[in-house]
């Protein structure tokens, strides 16, 4: 979930500043892996929201952490956080970068939730009728819920498109219970 | 019993059931809890949310989403915030909470969202109506002009009621507020007045005092009692006033086409009594500071005026042209040390038209209901007050505050002039004239009766301490001897009338009943 309004500003901020710089591609490359980075390593995370990291000693491990692994832009925006001492929400500002640049090439992520796996023809079909609806390019990503106990439900943003077998028995037995 | 019900019959009448069932893919919006705490609920998401919608967490709870932040919604939750967790799926709903109304709901003890809790059955209404109603204009409207019979003396005689108007009952803890309202519920048996008591932050046992009291006087089968006690969550104990009102707001609104009543039908009459609106300001305030509103004077959010007066506009007097219903409220607030200065209390004065002040004093003193005629006011009602009771009750004020002056005075003096001590006697019978049990409603007769015998001078004869049994035997006599009369001042009253022959009758019986009285002693 993202909540952070610092985060937000950041990113945007550097999502128009690469855009400038023509950099937003390497940037986002640089910013995703850094954001699976952080969600995978409990250690990083602790490391970069501890208070108790003086600021100079953060940017010598920052560095050494980084340094050449990621590109030169993608390093100045680590510094400029660092500097502020807002790198407790850098893995936001990851996040939030990621929004900004699907906003701007006007991609919508959904998610698919099923009962059994979706074949590819499937999810292909759904994409379709996505984009023809939402008039945007569509980023499907899917998870498997055996609760649903048939047929799915997309999640696009906020809005939630309930086509399962759960959702229908719960609406018959609401029906019922207050026929 | 049921045997000749076939299993086949259930089968077919449920497949009929599935049949007609249809069931598209579901659409909604939906956030997710930040976080839960002291029965507020951080969401982030509902991006389209209303304010005062209803939403649904996925335990089955429903809240209400009152702060719209830029980045959260803030929901009060409507029950246990301990069934919600961190990340739990909340959904709109697209509704702006309503309750059921119409007449399923008579007799009834429901919750602040119209939920049966007296355990007898679901409540089969097809109405509903949204809690949150805008209060109507001007245009619609009529100045107060019927009167609403509390069947208390002192309040007919001097700060009278009429339909559509607001009058404040306040004073301190336990001087009788409760009881004058419940007292009002009762007499309006037979008067096409439906009745609606929301309970407010009070003890259960209190309210199934007040709902027993109400069924022993056969006054429940027109009243409708909303209960938001003590023990239920903040947001409900807030809502239960709007709730009450909207029920009312079905029976007020029947013959308004402006408000989607039918045209020459005849407006319905509805009472309210709001108990107390104090622990509706303070229930409020909880939800506002949980809520981080900016707090004000005590503690209250800025918009707690705001409260009190978008409720209490509600009441009205509708004009003929939208069938002529009314709703009349009567809002308790309690008071601390008689300071009717504090914020709440000053607030609620200047909304209402007049107000009904109690004092612990009076009460102790034996004075009961303990009204304090010099501070109490009704600034509409004398338009409607009946025109016996005007005609009679018209020196009642001023003999009474001669006689508080006198009695503050003559505390100092050792002898008094024969002209005052008539005063001060006179004085000492009206104030027993005043006095009246709890749960004996009186009619107009009644009334009148007995206050223009202390007015016109017919009790200077009896003694101070026997007033009380003298008003209980000149009822008696014209609930039996004088049956005649009392059915003829009904039907004056009725034509707003009081004629020169029922005055000349109503001295003689005051006269006879002195004199028996006085002979018996
Ligand atoms: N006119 C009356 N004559 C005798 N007793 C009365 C009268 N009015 C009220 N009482 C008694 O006084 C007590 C308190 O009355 P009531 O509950 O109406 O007060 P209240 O102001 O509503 O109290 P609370 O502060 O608890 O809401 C009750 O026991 C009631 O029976
Ligand atoms: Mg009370």
């Amino acid at each position: 979930m993202l909540t952070s309004k610092a985060a937000k500003r950041y990113a945007k901020a550097f999502f128009s500043l690469a855009q400038d710089k023509g950099k937003l591609d390497e940037v986002r490359a640089d910013f995703n892996a850094l954001a699976q980075l952080a969600a995978q390593s409990e250690e990083l995370k602790s490391f970069l929201s501890s208070p108790l990291v003086a600021q100079d000693k953060r940017l010598e491990l920052l560095k050494s952490l980084f340094e050449g692994k990621i590109g030169a832009t993608a390093m100045s925006f680590i510094t400029f956080l660092n500097e502020k001492d807002r790198t407790p929400v850098l893995a936001e500002v990851c996040e939030y970068f990621e929004v900004f640049c699907n906003e701007a090439a006007n991609v919508q992520l959904v998610t698919i939730t099923s009962a059994q796996e979706l074949s590819s023809t499937q999810i292909k079909a759904i994409e379709v009728k996505l984009e023809a609806k939402l008039n945007k390019t569509i980023k499907a990503s899917t998870e498997i819920d055996a609760a649903l106990l048939g047929g799915f439900k997309i999640a696009i943003g906020d809005q939630v498109i309930d086509h399962s077998i759960t959702a229908q028995l719960n609406s018959l037995k609401q029906s019922i219970v207050n026929a | 019993m049921a045997t000749d019900i076939k299993p086949e019959e259930v089968s077919a009448i449920l497949k009929e059931q599935f049949a007609a069932f249809e069931s598209g893919a579901q659409t909604y919006e939906t956030g997710k809890v930040l976080s839960v705490g002291d029965g507020i609920a951080r969401v982030y998401g509902l991006e389209n949310v209303m304010a005062g919608e209803l939403v649904e967490f996925a335990c089955g709870l429903q809240g209400l989403a009152m702060n719209l932040e830029e980045d959260n919604v803030g929901v009060a939750i409507f029950g246990e915030d301990k069934q919600i967790c961190e990340g739990m799926e909340v959904k709109r709903t697209n509704t702006i909470a309503s309750v059921p109304t119409g007449d399923a709901l008579l007799g009834r003890v429901v919750d602040a969202l119209g939920n049966p809790i007296d355990g007898k059955g679901p409540i089969n209404t097809e109405n509903s109506r949204p809690i949150e109603f805008k209060a109507p204009g001007i245009m619609e409207r009529k100045s107060v002009h019927e009167p609403l019979q509390t069947g208390v003396k002192v309040i007919d005689a001097l700060t009278p009621v009429g339909r559509g108007q607001r009058e404040l009952i306040i004073g301190d803890r336990k001087t009788g507020k409760t009881t004058l309202a419940v007292d009002t519920i009762i007499n309006q048996k037979g008067k096409g007045v439906q009745c609606f008591y929301v309970a407010i932050g009070q003890k259960r046992s209190t309210v199934v005092q007040i709902a027993e009291t109400l069924k022993q006087h056969g006054a429940l089968e027109y009243t409708t009692i909303i209960a938001a006690t003590a023990s239920d969550p903040a947001p409900m104990q807030f809502l239960a006033p709007y709730s009450g009102t909207a029920m009312a707001e079905h029976y007020c609104y029947l013959g308004s086409p402006t408000f989607g009543g039918t045209e020459g039908v005849a407006g319905g009459h509805a009472l309210i009594v709001y108990d107390d609106l104090t622990k509706q300001s303070q229930a409020y305030r909880q939800l506002s500071l949980l809520l981080r509103r900016p707090p004000g004077r005590e503690a209250f959010p800025g918009d707690v005026f705001y409260t009190h007066s978008r409720l209490l506009e509600r009441s009205v007097k509708l004009s003929e042209s939208e069938g002529a219903g009314s709703i009349t409220a009567l809002p308790i607030i309690e008071t601390q040390a008689n300071d009717v200065s504090a914020y709440i209390p000053t607030n609620v004065i200047s909304i209402t038209d007049g107000q009904i002040f109690l004092e612990s004093d009076l009460f102790n003193a034996g004075q009961r209901p303990a009204i304090n005629a010099g501070l109490s006011v009704s600034r509409v009602g004398g338009a409607a007050q009946t025109k016996s009771m005007k005609k009679t009750a018209g020196t009642l004020r001023l003999d009474l505050a001669q006689y508080r002056e006198l009695a503050a005075f003559s505390q100092f003096a050792s002898d008094l002039d024969p002209a005052t001590r008539a005063q001060l006697e006179k004085g000492q019978r009206l104030m027993e004239v005043c006095k009246q049990g709890i749960n004996e409603p009186q009619s107009v007769a009644e009334q009148v009766c007995l206050i223009y015998a202390g007015t016109n001078g017919y009790l200077n004869d009896i003694p101070v301490d026997k007033v009380v049994s003298y008003t209980a035997e000149l009822n008696e006599a014209l609930s039996t001897r004088y049956k005649d009369f009392s059915d003829k001042f009904a039907v004056e009253v009725k034509n707003d009338d009081f004629s020169k022959d029922l005055i000349a009758e109503m001295t003689d019986i005051v006269k006879s009943t002195t004199e028996s009285f006085s002979s018996s002693l």
